[in-house]
């Protein structure tokens, strides 16, 4: 017994050095409660840390509430590893977190091509892994089946296309719609495919373009689309080509609107163009709803909440309520409560675990102002 | 009707870059694989003179000019005048390393970085409609600017005194100096002007393409580079045709619903051209000089 105190003061103090937060937080309290060890995999350092940055203090945020709050089982601890959005150190971040500390779950990674072989080498473990982020449907697939130990705290591109296509027919009443995408891009190609098999099942008619990331010129492309007089385009593509696309067809003349997916979300897209468009998002902090964790983060980090921060802080909350309901740290366990999340009361809503690993939740639509996007309307899914 | 105007705007974009490729092959006999790049450096001159100093287009043409004019003189005299008389292999390695160079000193963090950046617009443009063709301001301005200027350096090379000089070193280039004309000030204006039009495609371009990115050089570069080839590398008359060739067929490849042809088709163009016909469609016949 008493050995076992001096290794959960030493937990803490370990901590304390690594976590540098939760140090003010009762040390008498805490240590009367076992421990349980969670990971955290994310890109800390390198060219897209300042994401990684949101996505680190979304996890500390919810795992500081945890540990704040009496009723919790445990007392968390958490481990984070840099894993610089590249593949090959995610899957050493992995091994790392799993074999030296020997957590029970992990919260990770950023990107969907990093998520990809960190899910794989944690499930070789069997250790449950989620990622707050990743939205490829393939992340928590393996030849078509589901790995049972990894979960998306989001929904997927798949999904994504479908309630753009939803919100186009529905709320905005669009009944000729063009979809542009890169061939050579899952991402495009997904979210494109299930917006047009969804658009027309609702009883819409689509026009199709496909293009290769090499092209910069899109004129004969949206000649071609506009031929069919469309009355909005579909552009499922990262920003910066969006960009492109968006200006040649103004430049054609065209004065419809212009939609898309997640890739937008960012300060890289044209606002000042692309102002009255729509797309589709994971959040908004300007949503009323989302009022009392925006004050939340505040107090914590004297920013607004980024997107890519509330994902995390939800994806922590997924891992942290499966721990409470289970009263377990052994990592099979929490992969079958995680697997059974029905309901959680998440930032955007209710969070449910689909059979694939994906969460439903609802999605955001967003519309583009100059000044930044601003909250349209919610999904539900 | 649409197509042909989308096509004539590709092909001029095209144009500009090929002639500054074939304007310095036909002096020095040497691909110039930096050329892109020194595009890519005049649409980033652009991108800061319009941010920071919020010029209009004739502010911007003249930085785009001077600087993409000075980065070719001193590209040229600091790493090719040295391996003039080496073997061509050289020069075309080194050429490839200025390529490189050019990119990644963009990109890196402290200069530009790599993000795409947007390019916010400096010149008011107004749509036109013609029937049902439509057509934009922006546009105008690159088909007469592209235009204008083919036709002057035609003019240029064939009656004014420095286009003749440029002739000489192209038809015979160890006798020239013996007629007593600087044959390194020749190089360097071949090279000050080829950069100046990369210059001002580079302009031109961030109106209808206003984003800019380190390796935006790369592919357009590399079809100028085929459109040149095509219409006989080391004629003007040759590179122009040349490029509105590659520019109708990639569009009507995909008004034909081939999309996914365009490039394939582009340089399928050119295997077949150099099969048939290996000195490009206006390219002339020229015998080993021994």
């Amino acid at each position: 017994m008493v050995v076992n105190r001096l290794r959960v003061g030493f937990s803490l103090l370990l901590l304390c050095l690594l976590v540098l937060s939760g140090c003010s937080t009762p040390r008498a309290e805490s240590s009367e409660k076992p421990v349980v060890k969670i990971g955290m995999v994310a890109p800390l350092t390198g060219p897209v840390s300042a994401a990684g940055r949101d996505f680190e203090n979304g996890v500390k945020l919810a795992v500081r509430e945890a540990n704040d709050d009496t009723t919790f089982p445990f007392f968390v601890q958490l481990t984070e590893e840099d894993d610089q959005n590249d593949p090959l150190q995610s899957v050493t971040a992995v091994q790392k977190l799993i074999n030296q500390n020997g957590v029970s779950a992990i919260i990770g990674s950023l990107t969907s091509d990093v998520s990809i072989p960190a899910h794989r080498t944690a499930c070789e473990y069997g250790v449950p892994i989620i990622s707050p982020t990743s939205t490829n449907p393939n992340v928590t697939k393996d030849k078509g089946k589901h790995l049972p130990c990894s979960f998306l705290a989001t929904f997927t591109d798949d999904f994504q296309g479908r309630v753009a296509a939803v919100f186009a027919y529905r709320n905005l009443k669009l009944k000729r719609v063009g979809v542009m995408y890169d061939q050579g891009s899952d991402y495009s190609t997904g979210l494109a495919e299930n917006f047009v098999k969804q658009f027309n099942s609702l009883g819409g008619q689509t026009y199709v373009v496909t293009y290769t990331g090499y092209d910069n010129d899109f004129s004969a492309y949206l000649t071609k689309v506009f031929q069919q007089n469309v009355e909005a385009l579909f552009l499922p593509d990262l920003y910066n080509r969006v960009n492109l696309i968006v200006n040649q067809a103004k430049m054609l003349g065209f004065d419809g609107l212009f939609l898309g997916g997640d890739a937008w979300d960012s300060d890289g897209l044209n606002r000042e163009l692309l102002s009255g468009s729509y797309y589709v998002g994971h959040n908004a902090s300007d949503d009323p709803a989302l009022a009392t964790f925006v004050q939340k983060w505040r107090s914590a980090y004297k920013t607004e909440p980024p997107g890519v921060g509330i994902g995390a802080y939800d994806a922590a909350l997924v891992v942290l309520n499966a721990i409470k309901e289970s009263k377990s740290t052994d990592a099979s366990t929490l992969m079958n409560y995680i697997q059974k999340t029905r309901d959680l009361p998440v930032v955007e809503g209710k969070l449910n675990m689909g059979d694939d690993g994906a969460a439903t939740l609802p999605a955001y639509i967003l519309k583009v102002t100059p000044q930044g996007p601003r909250f349209a309307q919610k999904l539900e899914p | 009707m649409q197509q042909v105007i989308n096509a004539l705007m590709l092909g001029s974009m095209y144009a500009l870059i090929a002639l500054g490729y074939t304007m310095i092959y036909g002096i020095i006999r040497f691909i110039n694989f930096a050329h892109g790049d020194v595009f890519m450096v005049g649409a980033y001159i652009v991108f800061n003179v319009v941010t920071i100093f919020k010029f209009g287009f004739w502010g911007a043409l003249l930085c785009a000019v001077l600087g993409t004019m000075l980065l070719g003189v001193v590209i040229e005299r600091v790493a090719y005048k040295p391996l003039r008389n080496a073997p061509k292999i050289s020069l075309l390695i080194t050429a490839i390393g200025v390529s490189l160079f050019l990119e990644n000193f963009v990109a890196l963090p402290v200069v530009m970085g790599s993000m795409p950046k947007v390019v916010p617009s400096f010149i008011p443009i107004s749509i036109y409609s013609l029937g049902n063709v439509k057509f934009s301001s922006a546009q105008v301005i690159i088909l007469v600017t592209a235009v204008a200027l083919m036709i002057f350096l035609g003019w240029f090379i064939r009656s004014t005194k420095l286009g003749r000089a440029m002739r000489a070193v192209s038809s015979d280039y160890a006798a020239v100096p013996l007629m007593g004309i600087n044959v390194d000030n020749i190089i360097s204006m071949a090279f000050a002007i080829g950069s100046a039009l990369a210059g001002v495609g580079g302009l031109l371009y961030v109106i209808v393409y206003p984003e800019v990115d380190p390796f935006m050089g790369i592919m357009l570069g590399t079809k100028a580079f085929i459109a040149a080839v095509v219409g006989g590398i080391g004629n003007i008359y040759g590179a122009v045709a040349g490029a509105y060739l590659i520019a109708f067929l990639e569009v009507a490849m995909v008004a034909a619903g081939y999309s996914m042809w365009r490039d394939a088709a582009a340089f399928g163009l050119l295997i077949i051209v150099l099969l048939i016909k290996p000195s490009g469609l206006f390219g002339k016949f020229e015998k080993e000089k021994v």
